[in-house]
């Protein structure tokens, strides 16, 4: 077998007016995020992948979660267990998303977050060794998403995984590759990190906006704040997270401040010290790397820059404010 | 109006003397209608599946074909079986003029294009995640068809209903391929018609009571299946 799944030449309709010839591969335990803004032509990608699409073949070695989970009339559980060989496996899956006490209850009684929940256990807890999920946090509270994350990341540890979204936390929390794609064509693939750290032009930027993508590892933790330890530092961060637990971390390039000098007081409770390692035009901002204890960029004005007189290979410090630190997934 | 009154008090009388004759007649109605109802089913939802997945060259045809046969009238399929069944005819050898079979060809020709294109209607007419969701879910062929059924059952059974409807009050066809035979090919139509042009009206009243009768158990029956909760299924 070989170590990756490769698509080749996905056209629809077969005019191409939709997607013409996009060529896409995920390793066989490589998470890969689709994402791009609605009607880029994401959900026919992953339909023709998935073999759902007209035109297309199925294929019988992926679980393949739609953008609109339908459960059928009848109970939750004889949902979760359509085409399931495995209950305890299902109903183990269904326990950790938190609906096992949902699983008797008439699918129509659901809500839709209880759906989103079912459909998605039943999704993850086989064999299959693709897993396409299509907005997989599509109904989930806002408050509940780093924990299906966590959970959606656990089911599929060791599969290939390709997902569709058009939220950047969500593409940040799930995967490690992002294929950004914009009216049918794919204008940039790279890490997540670097894609959301160095966006390939204005257009993409405006999608993801400019933000620094960090994993770390929750240390220890007092009421809600939390030391992350994220490569050879530690940023405080507010988190229900428990310890050991690894967490994907987000912060806004345009919430970093940037200091020629060690900054004396602060309200950042995180004060990182590097070295300028580019300064890039991005569009009216100017976008400054540092490498260091930690690698961010942060975004500012050319008047901000010539005032710090910073250039490549200049000491700086970033300060970053733990409120601008946003905590996207934890794994 | 005394005479309505007369005429409906003669037929309720007539039923109380329920004979072996009405008995035949409601035997062989019942027969006949159920039979064909039963066989259309059998064939027409699988093949309704089927047309409602596939997207082939000519598929609007074959739905023109469906909806046409929906309202063709029974007297010209009647007169068509009864050619295909007549002596010299291509089915001439299985000698099956003016017989139950015959009405039975030709009751389920009747009622296959109603099940199918109602069953289409309905299968068509579930909500559009349903069909990409059963799509996702790749189960085997019988599994996703019982499951379609399952999930389009109210349309199905008004389809299946529609069709016995059809079926049971028809009456050019089965006179015409079954000849309306006391005691062999006589349903409850039929000798309603009989029973009208001899101006035996508390007769043909009884008939139509019997015959309304039916149709009130039989679709009540479907009604109720079509409300049937599926939970523990």
């Amino acid at each position: 077998m070989s170590d990756r799944f490769t698509f080749d030449g996905l056209t629809y309709p077969r005019d191409g007016s939709v997607l013409d010839g996009i060529n896409l591969s995920v390793g066989t335990s490589e998470r890969v995020v689709i994402f791009g803004p609605n009607g880029a032509g994401k959900t026919t990608l992953l339909r023709l992948v998935a073999g759902t699409a007209v035109g297309s073949s199925a294929r019988a070695d992926c679980a393949y979660l739609p953008q609109t989970p339908y459960l059928f009339r009848g109970s939750a559980r004889k949902n979760l267990l359509l085409g399931r060989d495995d209950p305890d496996r299902a109903v183990a899956a269904a326990g950790v998303l938190g609906v096992e006490d949902r699983l008797d209850d008439s699918s129509a009684r659901l809500s839709g977050g209880e759906r989103q929940r079912v459909a998605l256990a039943r999704v993850l807890c086989g064999d299959e060794p693709l897993v396409l999920l299509d907005e997989p946090l599509g109904a989930i509270d806002a408050r509940d998403r780093a924990s299906v994350t966590g959970v959606i990341r656990e089911l599929t540890t060791g599969r290939a995984v390709l997902l569709v979204t058009h939220e950047v936390d969500t593409a940040a929390a799930l995967a490690d590759t992002m294929v950004v794609m914009d009216r049918g064509r794919i204008v940039q693939r790279g890490t997540v990190p670097s894609v959301l750290a160095m966006p390939a032009d204005e257009s993409v930027a405006a999608m993801v906006g400019i933000s620094n993508i960090l994993h770390g590892r929750v240390v220890s933790r007092v009421g809600p704040l939390a030391h992350v330890e994220v490569g050879a530092t530690v940023m405080v961060v507010v988190t229900d997270a428990e310890p050991s637990r690894p967490v994907v971390l987000k912060v806004d390039a345009s919430s970093i401040s940037v200091y020629a000098a060690p900054p004396s007081v602060a309200s950042h409770r995180n004060v990182y010290r590097g070295v300028v390692s580019g300064i890039v035009s991005r569009g009216p901002l100017l976008e400054v790397s540092m490498v260091g204890e930690i690698d961010l960029a942060a975004l500012l004005t050319q008047g901000a820059l010539d005032a710090l007189d910073l250039s490549v290979g200049a000491d700086v410090w970033f300060g970053v404010k733990t409120a601008a630190i946003g905590v996207v997934g934890v794994g | 109006m005394s005479f309505i009154l007369d005429v409906l008090g003669d037929g309720f009388s007539y039923l109380g003397n329920f004979g072996g004759e009405l008995r035949e007649i409601i035997v062989l109605t019942l027969l006949v209608s159920l039979t064909a109802t039963v066989i259309a089913t059998v064939l027409g939802v699988p093949s309704a599946l089927a047309l409602a997945e596939a997207r082939f060259r000519g598929r609007g045809v074959v739905m023109t074909l469906v909806n046409v046969g929906m309202g063709i009238p029974p007297v010209l399929a009647g007169l068509f079986v009864l050619l295909l069944v007549w002596g010299s005819g291509p089915l001439g050898s299985l000698d099956l003029v003016f017989t139950p079979v015959a009405m039975i060809i030709v009751q389920t020709l009747l009622a296959l294009p109603i099940v199918i294109g109602l069953t289409v209607a309905a299968v068509s007419g579930l909500a559009p995640g349903a069909r990409e969701q059963l799509a996702a879910l790749r189960l085997r062929r019988f599994d996703r068809s019982r499951l379609l059924v399952l999930e389009a059952r109210a349309g199905v059974i008004a389809a299946v209903a529609a069709a016995f409807g059809r079926v049971v009050s028809e009456v050019g066809a089965v006179l015409i391929v079954g000849g309306n035979i006391a005691g062999e090919t006589r349903v409850l139509t039929t000798a309603i018609v009989q029973e009208s042009r001899q101006a035996r009206f508390g007769a043909a009243i009884a008939l139509g009571i019997v015959l309304l009768t039916i149709s009130i158990v039989v679709n009540g029956t479907l009604t109720w299946l079509q409300g049937w909760d599926s939970d523990d299924v």
